[in-house]
Formats: C-alpha cells, sequence, structure tokens
C-alpha cells in the first residue's frame, strides 16, 4: 500500500512539475522508473507488474498512451537481467543497471515519440535527466538500498 | 515470478503499449469510451495536476522576469549613477563658463542675430587662401565689415559688397584685423592676419601666453557672441624689447567650406 501511494505521488510530481522545466515532457527525469528499480533491486521479477501499472499511469497523466506501458516494463526487465546476473552487489552494480535502464528508456522513448511525432528537443536538456536520474538513484542507493543490505 | 512468465508479461507489456501507441487505439469507440469513463474518474486528479503545471510555469516565468527586471535595474542606477556625474560635471562647466563670461565681459543674452546663408562660389586663385567669393552682395544686404562664419569658427569679414556676390576676406590676408581675447586670460589683442600665420599685436613681456592657447575674436559691442579665430603657435621674443612675438595659426581652412553664415552687421 505505501509503495502504491509512492508511485501514484511520484508520478504526479513528475507530471507536474517535472515536465515544466523539461521539454518535452517524457525526457524529464524519470523518478517512476528510480522507485522501480529500487523496487526491483530489493523484491526481484514482480517489480515488472509495477513497472506495468506505475507505466499505465503515466500513460494516462501524461497522455501518451502506450509508451510508459511498454518502456517502464522493458528498462525494469534490463535491469533485473542485468542484475541476476552479476553475483556481487556493490553501488557500482547498481549504478551500472540502472544507468543502462535510464539510457535505453530515454533513447528509446525519443526514438519512438520521434517516429509517431515531429518536435525538436535539447539534448542538454536530456543528458541533464539523466544526470539528475542518476544522482537521484544514487542518493537513494545509499539512503535506503545499501541499509537494507 | 518464475521464469518464462516473466519473460512474457514483460514481451507483452511492451508489444501491447507499443501498439496502442502506434495505432492509437484509444481513438476506437469503444475503447474511447473506457477512456473516457477512466478519465472522468481521475478527472480531479488530472485537472490538480494542470493547475500545478500551470501555477508552476508562471511562476517560474516570473521568477526568470524578476530577474531580468533586477538586472534592468542594477543597468538603470549605473546609468544614473553616470548621468549624475555627468550632471556635476555640467555644473562645473557651466561655472566655469559664467567666470569666463564674466572674464571677458560679454552679454549673457545676444539678440537675435540677423544671418544670412551663402555659398562659396569662388576660391583665391593664388593658393594663399586670401579671400573668398560668396554669394550674396547688396542684393541679400550684405554690408563691408559683416562678420562670415562656420558653426565652428570665423571665415573672415566682408570686404568687398558687389551686386550679387561679395568678397571675404580670410585671416590669412593682411587686411583681415579684429579684436581678440586668449582663452583663460580676460586681456584684448589685435589679431592682424597673415599667411600662413597671422599675428597677435601688442603682446607685453609679461603677458601669460603660450602655445596651444585658443584665440577667440569678440565683439566689442557685445552683439555677437565669441568665436574661435586661432590658436597660438609660436611664442618669442621679437625685436621690440616690450613685446613678445605672438603667432596664430587660424582655424578655417577656406577650401573645405562650401556653405557659411554672414552675420549683418547693424548700425
Amino acid at each position: 500500500m505505501r509503495y502504491l501511494v509512492l508511485v501514484v505521488f511520484l508520478v504526479f510530481v513528475q507530471t507536474s512539475f517535472l515536465q515544466v522545466f523539461f521539454k518535452p515532457g517524457f525526457i524529464a527525469p524519470d523518478l517512476l522508473l528510480v522507485a522501480l528499480l529500487t523496487r526491483a533491486y530489493v523484491t526481484g521479477r514482480d517489480a515488472v507488474l509495477w513497472a506495468i501499472f506505475g507505466g499505465s499511469l503515466l500513460d494516462i497523466m501524461t497522455d501518451t498512451l502506450g509508451l510508459n506501458l511498454a518502456l517502464e516494463p522493458l528498462a525494469v526487465y534490463l535491469f533485473i537481467l542485468l542484475n541476476e546476473k552479476i553475483f556481487f552487489k556493490t553501488w557500482l552494480t547498481y549504478m551500472l543497471g540502472a544507468g543502462l535502464s535510464f539510457l535505453v528508456k530515454k533513447v528509446l522513448s525519443l526514438i519512438v515519440m520521434k517516429i509517431k511525432f515531429s518536435f525538436s528537443f535539447s539534448l542538454v536538456s536530456l543528458v541533464l535527466a539523466l544526470v539528475v536520474e542518476i544522482l537521484i538513484a544514487t542518493a537513494v542507493y545509499f539512503a535506503y538500498l545499501k541499509r537494507k543490505e | 515470478m518464475k521464469g518464462g512468465r516473466f519473460h512474457l508479461i514483460t514481451f507483452g507489456a511492451v508489444v501491447i503499449g507499443l501498439t496502442i501507441l502506434f495505432t492509437d487505439l484509444s481513438k476506437f469507440s469503444y475503447v474511447r469510451a473506457v477512456v473516457m469513463v477512466f478519465n472522468t474518474a481521475i478527472s480531479p486528479v488530472l485537472n490538480l495536476k494542470e493547475r500545478i503545471l500551470t501555477q508552476t510555469e508562471e511562476k517560474i516565468d516570473t521568477y526568470f522576469r524578476l530577474v531580468d527586471v533586477k538586472k534592468e535595474n542594477l543597468d538603470l542606477k549605473r546609468r544614473i549613477q553616470s548621468l549624475m556625474l555627468l550632471e556635476v560635471e555640467l555644473r562645473s562647466c557651466q561655472r566655469d563658463l559664467q567666470t569666463l563670461r564674466e572674464l571677458i565681459r560679454i552679454s549673457k543674452t545676444f539678440s537675435r542675430l540677423d544671418y544670412a546663408i551663402s555659398r562659396v562660389i569662388y576660391y583665391d586663385p593664388s593658393g594663399f587662401d586670401l579671400f573668398l567669393i560668396v554669394e550674396g552682395g547688396k542684393d541679400r544686404n550684405f554690408k563691408e565689415r559683416d562678420l562670415v562664419v562656420t558653426q565652428k569658427e570665423v571665415v573672415g569679414f566682408v570686404e568687398a559688397v558687389f551686386g550679387s556676390t561679395s568678397r571675404v576676406v580670410t585671416p590669412f590676408s593682411a587686411n583681415f584685423s579684429c579684436t581678440v581675447v586668449l582663452s583663460g586670460s580676460g586681456k584684448r589683442y589685435i589679431y592682424r592676419g597673415g599667411y600662413p600665420l597671422g599675428d597677435l599685436l601688442h603682446v607685453k613681456v609679461e603677458d601669460k601666453v603660450k602655445e596651444g592657447d585658443r584665440v577667440i575674436l569678440i565683439d566689442t559691442e557685445g552683439r555677437v557672441p565669441p568665436f574661435p579665430l586661432g590658436v597660438v603657435e609660436q611664442v618669442r621674443r621679437g625685436k621690440d624689447p616690450f613685446f613678445k612675438e605672438v603667432k596664430v595659426r587660424p582655424l578655417v581652412d577656406p577650401r573645405r567650406i562650401d556653405y557659411l553664415f554672414i552675420i549683418r552687421r547693424r548700425d
């Protein structure tokens, strides 16, 4: 239940605040994905179901039906697969998987949206969003996951 | 979640998501109805989100506008300070002007000058620029000894008036003479024209005259404002033991003048 509230809250923050600073909105830092990866790190494969739910919610809130439903589970899936292949868990292995997931999700979002719509975006914004995601993921790792370990 | 189910669910989610996105499934009537119901259910949340989005955008806009205003304020403050400095300088200049005016005893308010604009139609063929022929003569009521100037310097005096032309003698001519003062000194001297340098007559040995002093023509009756005539170029001891020999280079270059002002003398 607590996690459900957290997911809804993060989706809300992501769609209402962060999208003001990042245009187009789908390149904004993905707080939901950070939460999903944290969940996947702790509970494993079940996080994919949360990714499907969170992605759908994000789609409804941003009016891009299908985009996040497809890409959030995919990013979490990649993270879980990578995490399962690595025997030891450190910040570096966590960040490797998380960074890859963030990057894959951003790049695929751009490709998919470019196929469907015509828009311009700033590379600086994209990099900034990635950096913010990595920083938040790092903070979450040291504040929550490390203690959990 | 074990093995194949995990992969299947993920794969299914990706396929369904992309299908919805690319087929615009939400536009089909039956899907639209579902979406509308869902949207209605969460419309308060969507409204709240839109309101927050709009307010955040407005606040950010306001912030950046305020930052701009602050920068502009700083610029304006700097400009005001600079203008205040200029004002102080202007006041100082006005005081100096007042002092100078009192020193050379010129009237504060010149009566409206009666002048005509004329054009040079002929230059001195000797090359010494001793005179000019200008348009207008008796037909325009020019008289001998009328002062001829440009906006910046003295050009000469009308020496002879003909029917529709006049001959103007320049400060390079020995026939040109007038009363002048030196800048920074209230003492009057007589300037006598010469080529290429004119002379300042009867400058006493004890008078403080130095090279670079400006020579200003003045009207002893105070009807015409002072006009710059030349610059002191040489100061040396003359043959006469009581007077200095002061050479003045006139400012005017007659061959550069096309139009000039003829200030009519009032009798």
